[in-house]
């Protein structure tokens, strides 16, 4: 294969990037992970407003009792992960690199429940209203790494009509097998989230996506899937395939228009781990409250897959696979594509991690980037999923000639990394790009303000002009 | 030979093989001077393909129709034509930003630029004194060859400074060493670029 | 809630005369680099490397060939370049990055395609010539317009037309030479196939053009040191093809315009392809990383231009060849080719349309 496969991809390469997949943990069982003694809850663990805190220090939670939420529509609740005591409310390290306002809550061991969670009756004749208010009172957010709240996704607007529901089962990232091995486990989980859904947004089909890489999660997925519109879609082995957008086209032949959404072209998707949540939510009545955490990498002993307690605290996790082995360079919190390394092991897991990766310095890339340098191999140009020029987008920036990010459509990026991991001159196109749009977003927003107010101070002379 | 083919070499001339930037070196202050930008660069082709024409259709009836016949154009043609130009360009600035605002916002500013073109006042030279050239398929341009020749060498203009437009553009960003900032690098692109069009030279025995 | 950064509150603590927590302090030390924390292991040391193990086999041939000058010709290139990268970026006060090769490719691609027969000090300007006018002026590696290699060899050219002309080889060594046909043909040129075709023009040129064929294809001995064998060249493209360095449609698109365009004014195409300096051009010079389009597209209008430049100056200029000028040409060419052809966002077309239907609804609406 390798001769005609390498002559294949220089003749017809087009986005997309093929690193080692290194799914170490790809055999391992999912297990219960540790029992905290002491957890620590962001209220912000979700794409949209943060939570305010509804306990205060001193208060005793009970395991699945909200303790977070807010009046904004975007924005989901977060609940206790322990029965035990509030012991502060205070900002602490957050995966994210900022310190974000954090319910610490030291656990008295016994997982007493909170009253009033329980089974919902027969969901799948629920109304698609009353499944959005549990989904939103359950904390259900994506969990594959976007952390979009999922009752949003759930309420397309009337003109919007929802022809699909995808399940993404595409674990592109390298290393994570959390959804590999939670559709070999777990299938009939996802397929009953996957139907809730579906009842949810009015859809017909519901199309579980699943990458030709992973032959035993097809068959178990096959082999779960009843007769009643659910199809199994194998897909090319390729990151980023695993994207909303990326997934979309390639299942549906549609692309999702730029600055839009699935549900433009009729599609919902989900992440396998999200639909084993909801299916559990209406199962057990259990709020988003643990979530399947890949755990790898040289830089730790062991390799697992676990259902890990949200709030837990990564060196925890760590040291109960077994600790570091070595030096750490790393600790990655998601994908060695798109995660993000950490300064302290001292954070929390969130609703997003799902991977804790710890490499030691000569297994994963450290260099100190240096200054922009581009020998135009076009490389990126060809592989960019999104086939925009990151080239450009990264030259820019650092020229910090904002006003040429635009026709380069920049907000459109993804930040996959595709283009950075295949940079020979290694570019930090991704940081680049993360800049760009911080400084294209801001400055679009300044001239705006500043056309506003030019227009306002128009209307006004015209105003005043008048009344003379 | 056949009168289309003399238009073609005529007109193939005066782009390429003898461009007028690249090989000849006239008109070098708006090489160097508006191709910074690519939008302003196609705004100057446009204007100058604009009033070359009309230029050389004027100098060309003031030659053939009252130097020539009173015996005075050999040492007259220079100031008359400047003249011509001049008034020209003036008369069409007030004449579009009277007619089409818009299309004096895109091309206006760079009239009065033109008025001193010397790219302008060589093609109008040339329609009517081709023995600047060594075109030896016409010795006396009738008008329409002295328009074709005229477009040519407009077009030759426009192509080369929206070329040096996008190559100047691409180096924005570029670590050029101080020195050889702004116009020093454009005269090194330009020698590169006439370079390049050194092999047109002798095309089609021209 | 205003968020602090992490540092902002470690500077406080010190501020404060507070002992940060040492945990947390020694912890800091993780690395926090951004994403991808994993990269292909391609590097341009690596690339250039690569493609000059691709022109390995065609320059230790072209040296055989050309003898000890032809040896020369190639060092004194490579020095030039190399010496004048590694002087200028220390002017610069630069880091000097001759060990990422690219000024050694450069120099070698100037030395093969050079006649060999040259006095040493011609290739040695041709290098820096090449380096500091083609490539350090503009900023360096990435940043140049024009092919170094070209730039410097397109000085030398019109600086020294003379030997850059006529000194081509006439190597004994030459393993063709033995045949009579050859010899009959060296008899009645006075430098390459390409000019001979020049001089009996289109009637007895389907005859004579494959007897060419042969020496092209293994031991040209009219050529410049490069262009000795295009079996040889196409072993470098193959390699280079092979390790995906390339992108195809160059010297396809390249080769292929300059085939159909001269079987349509009469050429023998396979001649056509095989003289001159066409197919080491093509695979070497157009493909030039730094110098050519970045899209498929763009490639595809590239090369075509190239050829359709290189035809045209074969059949209807003084000049025998026309790569160089032709390559040269498109290399000014390609940022206006850059500008316009560019690939189309994921997802423009589906929010244009998008756009285009509101605003028709809002028309009939307002209708």
């Amino acid at each position: 294969m390798g001769w005609a496969d390498n002559l294949k991809r220089s003749l017809l390469v087009k986005g997309g990037v093929h690193p080692p997949a290194s799914k170490l943990a790809a055999g391992v069982k999912i297990s219960d992970g540790p029992k905290p003694k002491r957890v620590l809850i962001p209220l912000s663990q979700h794409v949209g407003a943060a939570c305010e805190p509804l306990v205060e220090k001193g208060d005793r939670v009970l395991l699945g009792q909200k303790i977070g939420d807010s009046d904004s529509y975007i924005s989901a609740p977060v609940h206790s992960s322990v029965s035990g005591e509030v012991t502060s409310i205070q900002r602490f390290p957050h995966p994210s690199g900022r310190d974000v306002l954090t319910v610490e809550i030291s656990s008295d061991g016994e997982d007493a429940p909170a009253p009033g969670l329980g089974p919902a009756p027969d969901p799948l004749s629920m109304e698609p209203g009353e499944i959005r208010r549990r989904v939103r009172e359950g904390g259900i957010v994506g969990l594959g790494g976007a952390v979009f709240p999922t009752h949003v996704k759930l309420s397309p607007p009337s003109d919007r009509p929802i022809e699909a529901v995808i399940v993404n089962g595409a674990e592109c990232e390298p290393f994570l097998t959390g959804d590999y091995r939670l559709m070999l486990e777990r299938g009939q989980d996802i397929i009953h989230g996957a139907r809730i859904i579906r009842r949810a947004v009015g859809a017909e089909r519901i199309i579980i996506a699943i990458e030709q890489t992973g032959p035993k999660a097809i068959a178990a997925m096959r082999e779960a899937v009843p007769d009643d519109g659910i199809e199994v879609f194998i897909l090319p082995g390729i990151y980023p395939q695993g994207a909303e957008k990326t997934l979309v086209k390639t299942v549906l032949g549609r692309e999702v228009p730029s600055g839009g959404l699935p549900m433009d072209v009729g599609a919902i998707v989900d992440n396998v781990g999200t639909c084993a949540a909801i299916s559990e939510l209406f199962l057990t009545g259990m709020p988003l409250t643990r979530r399947i955490v890949t755990v790898a990498g040289d830089g730790v002993a062991g390799r697992a897959n676990l259902e890990v307690r949200i709030g837990t605290v990564v060196r925890e996790v760590i040291d109960f696979c077994g600790g570091l082995s070595g030096d750490p360079g790393k600790v990655i919190l998601g994908g060695p594509m798109m995660g993000l390394a950490q300064y302290t092991m001292d954070v929390p897991v969130t609703k997003a991690t799902g991977g804790i990766l710890v490499f030691k310095k000569g297994s994963v890339f450290c260099e100190e980037p240096g200054h922009f340098s581009c020998i135009r191999c076009g490389r990126c140009v060809r592989r960019c999923p999104m086939n925009l020029r990151p080239y450009l987008l990264g030259s820019y920036s650092d020229a910090g000639m904002w006003d040429h990010l635009e026709d380069l459509y920049i907000n459109d990026c993804m930040e996959c990394g595709s283009c950075a991991y295949i940079c020979p001159t290694k570019n930090p196109l991704v940081q680049l790009i993360k800049v760009g749009k911080e400084g294209f977003n801001r400055r679009k927003r300044k001239m705006e303000a500043l056309a506003e107010k030019a227009s306002e101070e128009a209307e006004e002379k015209e105003n005043a002009g008048k009344t003379a | 030979m056949n009168e289309a083919y003399r238009y073609f070499l005529i007109f193939l001339g005066a782009l390429l093989i003898y461009n007028i930037l690249l090989i000849r070196f006239i008109a070098l202050c708006p090489l160097i001077g508006v191709s910074t930008q690519v939008e302003t660069s196609i705004g100057m082709a446009m204007s100058v393909l604009f009033v070359m024409t009309m230029a050389t259709t004027a100098s060309w009836v003031a030659w053939n129709y009252i130097l020539e016949p009173l015996g005075v154009g050999e040492f007259l043609y220079i100031p008359v034509f400047i003249l011509i130009i001049a008034s020209l360009v003036q008369f069409t600035e007030m004449f579009i930003k009277k007619v089409s605002p818009p299309l004096y916002r895109a091309m206006g500013i760079y009239l009065p630029l033109i008025t001193t073109n010397c790219a302008v006042l060589a093609a109008a030279t040339e329609a009517v004194k081709p023995g600047f050239l060594k075109l030896n398929v016409a010795y006396h341009f009738s008008l329409p060859e002295a328009l074709i020749y005229t477009i040519g060498v407009a077009l030759g203009f426009g192509l080369v400074l929206i070329v040096f437009a996008c190559i100047r553009e691409r180096l924005e960003t570029s670590p050029v060493p101080h020195a050889f900032k702004g116009a020093p690098i454009a005269f090194i692109i330009a020698a590169c670029l006439s370079l390049a069009f050194m092999g047109f030279a002798n095309l089609l025995g021209l | 809630m205003p968020e602090k950064q992490p540092d902002s509150e470690l500077e406080k603590e010190q501020e404060a005369g507070v002992e940060p927590d040492e945990a947390r302090a020694e912890s800091r030390l993780l690395n926090i680099g951004v994403s991808p924390h994993i990269r292909d292991s391609s590097t341009t040391a690596g690339i250039m490397g690569w493609v000059i193990v691709a022109l390995l086999p065609i320059t230790a041939y072209g040296i055989y060939m050309g003898g000890v000058s032809a040896a020369i010709v190639v060092a004194m290139s490579i020095l030039g370049a190399v010496a004048t990268e590694a002087v200028i970026q220390r002017l610069r006060h630069e880091p000097v990055t001759v060990n990422d090769l690219s000024a050694v490719l450069t120099g070698l691609l100037l030395g093969l395609t050079l006649p060999p027969e040259l006095p040493f000090w011609m290739p040695l300007l041709g290098g820096i010539v090449a380096i500091a006018l083609g490539k350090q002026v503009f900023g360096g590696l990435g940043h140049n317009i024009f092919n170094p290699a070209l730039v410097g060899r397109a000085v030398l050219f019109v600086s020294y037309s003379k030997y850059m002309t006529t000194s081509y080889l006439f190597s004994p060594k030459a393993p063709v030479f033995a045949s009579q046909s050859i010899k009959s043909i060296n008899a009645i040129t006075t430098a390459t196939p390409l000019a001979a075709q020049g001089l009996v023009r289109k009637d007895e040129l389907t005859v004579a053009a494959s007897r060419y064929y042969g020496p092209l294809l293994v031991g040209n001995p009219w050529g410049c040191i490069g262009e000795v064998s295009a079996v040889l060249i196409l072993v470098g493209l193959a390699i280079l093809l092979y390790k995906g360095l390339v992108d195809w449609r160059i010297p396809v698109c390249y080769v292929g315009t300059v085939v159909v365009l001269s079987w349509i004014l009469g050429m023998d195409p396979l001649f056509a392809a095989l003289a001159g300096g066409l197919l080491f051009g093509a695979c070497f010079m157009a493909t030039d990383y730094v110098t050519n389009p970045m899209t498929a597209w763009g490639k595809v209008i590239f090369a075509v231009g190239c050829g359709i430049v290189t035809t045209v100056l074969r059949f209807y200029s003084n000049l025998p060849e026309g790569v160089m000028f032709a390559i040269l040409l498109m290399n000014g060419f390609t940022p206006l080719i850059d500008r316009y052809v560019k690939p189309v966002p994921y997802g423009v077309r589906a929010m244009r349309r998008a756009q285009a239907a509101a605003e028709a609804e809002q028309a009939g609406e307002a209708a």
